[in-house]
């Protein structure tokens, strides 16, 4: 996995961390049994604290997308389907905030909002 | 370590110091020696002849010889001190802003300081001594003369400019003392050593005011008077002593000043 | 055991008049990394003399690693590693000499240590102090730091003048240096990327105080820039940290409740147009901008 953090986003860094292994995981580009790289290595490959990447790796175990392994090395966890739901839709979710939020400042109503996002999925060769 | 620091930081002045006195010393025994051949043919016989001749007359060259290479251990001697802390003192660190490079150091500083110090003071005496060893050395060389007598005479060079390394020693501790307390005070190399000269010159002029002009007799650093101004005789070795004594008060001062003032 | 590093109370240190620490009250906790920041002259390095006995303390006290903080304390010296602003090294040594000079004053020094990060920093050992760059001599002054094995690291503006390639490079030895256990990093910077980049803790000082001594984690997770425009908008207010004015528009700098205050704006019939998360930089200068800021002494967490 390749990690990237902007320390200058506002957003704790480990949240970010913690986030991009989640999507990761939710796109299916990382799969049950990929290896993380060790706290040690990312700290040092990412110039950032090893705390901070202690702390997403504590968060993501907890929440059981990962797993560690005594003796060293985590790994992505066999994660529960339901996990991998709500995962995606958390991943969702605030983009339909943020659609929704927009549509009601721009006043459009609600279905002229679902009307564009019908079309953008049409555009992508989706079936709506 | 600190001591290797110390030694390098003062090489260079040190060296220099000793060529330019060793090479001193040896012109001015060249210079007299030449005059022992003046008259005759360069010959050994004849310049040993001319030699104890001289000796049972007055001295003459030798005197000369011996008043040379005295005046080159008072005056380097003095010289040497007043600029020694110049080259690697205490107060150099100020100069150079490394004092919070070596004051974070784990170290009292006093021992920083005292080090420093006594390891100028003993470069400077070896300077000295190698100089007037060098000296009788090449005097030894220069008159081809090894008999008996040149040779009590010789010892007798050598062993006059010992006695008077020895006693400028409390003179140099002085002047050396004040100088590197100077440089410590001013936290500057250059002001401190302004300060060090203003300090013994002004001492210098109490002295022939109070001597010369009151005609009181003044506490001055010559090895051969005594005075009588505390009541009583002193020997020479106890002058000195206590002459010393005083001395050591200045890198003294030195060391409370680093110990209580901020060395940022 | 003491959980803190460095830790100070009132702390003042009066030149003169000229008041560089004010009654400075600063936490550091063992084993952080803490970003410690500040204008020009706002009293970072004072601080860092003052705690090191430097410089002796008008009044107040501190205590780093436990010791009373005080002129020549060596058990503070000897398990303390600093490296001051400019770096100060012996012009006529190498780097290699520098090494050999400073080892035999530590017992917990490290050869192997020593060793390693000279080749990391790609160090040339054997040239004279005085014919290095300024970026290899602040890498000797940092390597002299990190190989003396020291619990507590403090280090004065130590990327200050570097290019983007040395300041890697001594970021990234900082933080390897760090996943030692216990240590403790305590650097000031102008370079607040770089304090974004690895600390966890963070300390801005302004005129000898501290104004804001927080976990970075939570400055990010509180701190928030609300934009809005509308009639009767609040001038001050709790949290408030700063307000810029335009007209109708105002831009509030909230230190904490961000989103609450947002609505409650909404409620009152302003338009709410952004609500967003801060850069340390822009926390930075929301505090101690002139013109906009009306802070009081705060300490989050």
């Amino acid at each position: 996995m390749l990690f990237h953090v902007h320390a200058s986003s506002g957003v704790p860094l480990y949240q970010q961390i913690v986030g991009q292994v989640k999507n990761a995981v939710a796109s299916g580009a990382s799969r049950a049994g990929d290896s993380l790289p060790s706290v040690r290595k990312l700290a040092a490959d990412l110039r950032i604290n090893p705390n901070t990447i202690a702390r997403a790796y504590q968060e993501l175990e907890r929440e059981g997308i990962t797993r560690t392994v005594p003796g060293g090395g985590t790994y992505v966890a066999d994660i529960k389907p339901g996990i991998l739901k709500s995962e995606k839709q958390k991943r969702l979710r605030p983009l339909a905030r943020q659609l929704a939020v927009e549509s009601v400042q721009l006043r459009f109503d609600s279905d002229e909002c679902v009307e564009m996002l019908k079309a953008e999925l049409r555009e992508l060769g989706e079936k709506p | 370590m600190y001591l290797w620091k110390c030694w390098r930081e003062y090489r260079g002045f040190v060296l220099g110091l000793l060529f330019l006195l060793t090479a001193f010393a040896f012109l001015a025994d060249y210079s007299q020696s030449r005059r022992l051949w003046w008259t005759e043919d360069y010959s050994r016989a004849a310049s040993s002849a001319l030699f104890h001749g001289m000796h049972k007359t007055n001295l003459g060259v030798f005197h000369d010889i011996q008043e040379m290479n005295l005046g080159l251990v008072v005056i380097g001697g003095l010289l040497g001190a007043l600029f020694m802390s110049n080259a690697g003192g205490v107060a150099t660190e100020f100069e150079h802003k490394t004092s919070e490079l070596l004051f974070t150091r784990p170290r009292k500083r006093a021992l920083l300081m005292w080090t420093n110090w006594w390891c100028g003071l003993f470069l400077l005496e070896a300077v000295l001594l190698v100089t007037v060893l060098t000296s009788s050395a090449s005097l030894a060389i220069l008159l081809h003369v090894w008999d008996g007598t040149w040779f009590a005479l010789f010892q007798k060079l050598t062993v006059r400019l010992l006695l008077a390394i020895l006693a400028m020693l409390p003179m140099n501790m002085m002047v050396y003392g004040i100088a590197s307390c100077a440089g410590v005070l001013c936290r500057s190399v250059s002001k401190g050593l302004l300060a060090a000269v203003e300090v013994i010159a002004g001492y210098f002029g109490i002295y022939v005011l109070l001597q010369v002009h009151f005609r009181l007799d003044t506490p001055n650093w010559w090895f051969d008077r005594s005075y009588s101004i505390i009541g009583g005789d002193f020997s020479h070795l106890e002058l000195a002593l206590a002459w010393m004594i005083i001395a050591l008060l200045f890198p003294f001062a030195a060391q409370k000043i680093l110990e209580r003032r901020d060395v940022v | 055991m003491n959980e803190w590093a460095i830790e100070t109370r009132q702390l003042s240190k009066y030149y003169g008049d000229v008041k560089a620490l004010d009654g400075l009250t600063l936490k550091a906790p063992k084993g952080s990394v803490y970003g410690y920041l500040g204008r020009n002259g706002a009293g970072k390095s004072t601080t860092l003399k003052v705690l090191l006995g430097l410089a002796r303390a008008t009044s107040g006290e501190a205590h780093v690693l436990g010791e009373r903080v005080r002129p020549e304390n060596l058990a503070i010296l000897e398990r303390t590693a600093y490296v001051g602003e400019n770096k100060p090294l012996y012009e006529w040594m190498s780097a290699e000499q520098m090494v050999r000079f400073t080892r035999g004053f530590y017992k917990s020094w490290s050869d192997e240590a020593a060793r390693r990060y000279a080749e990391m920093l790609e160090i040339p050992m054997r040239r004279k102090i005085k014919k290095l760059s300024k970026g290899n001599r602040t890498k000797v002054s940092l390597l002299l730091a990190l190989a003396q094995g020291a619990e507590l690291l403090m280090l004065d503006e130590p990327t200050s003048g570097l290019d983007p390639v040395y300041l890697d490079d001594v970021l990234r030895t900082l933080v390897e240096h760090h996943v030692n256990e216990g240590r403790t990093v305590f650097f000031s910077s102008h370079d607040l990327s770089e304090v974004e980049q690895i600390a966890e803790w963070v300390g801005i000082i302004d005129n000898g105080k501290m104004l804001l001594e927080a976990r970075l984690d939570d400055i990010r997770e509180n701190f928030r820039t609300v934009i809005a425009s509308g009639n009767g908008l609040p001038e001050t207010g709790e949290n408030i940290a700063s307000v810029t004015r335009d007209g109708n528009f105002r831009k509030y700098v909230l230190a904490r409740g961000g989103e609450s205050f947002a609505a409650s704006l909404e409620q009152q019939g302003a338009a709410v147009l952004e609500v967003k998360a801060m850069s340390l930089r822009e926390v930075f200068l929301a505090l101690l901008r002139k013109e906009s800021a009306n802070v009081s002494v705060e300490v989050l967490a």
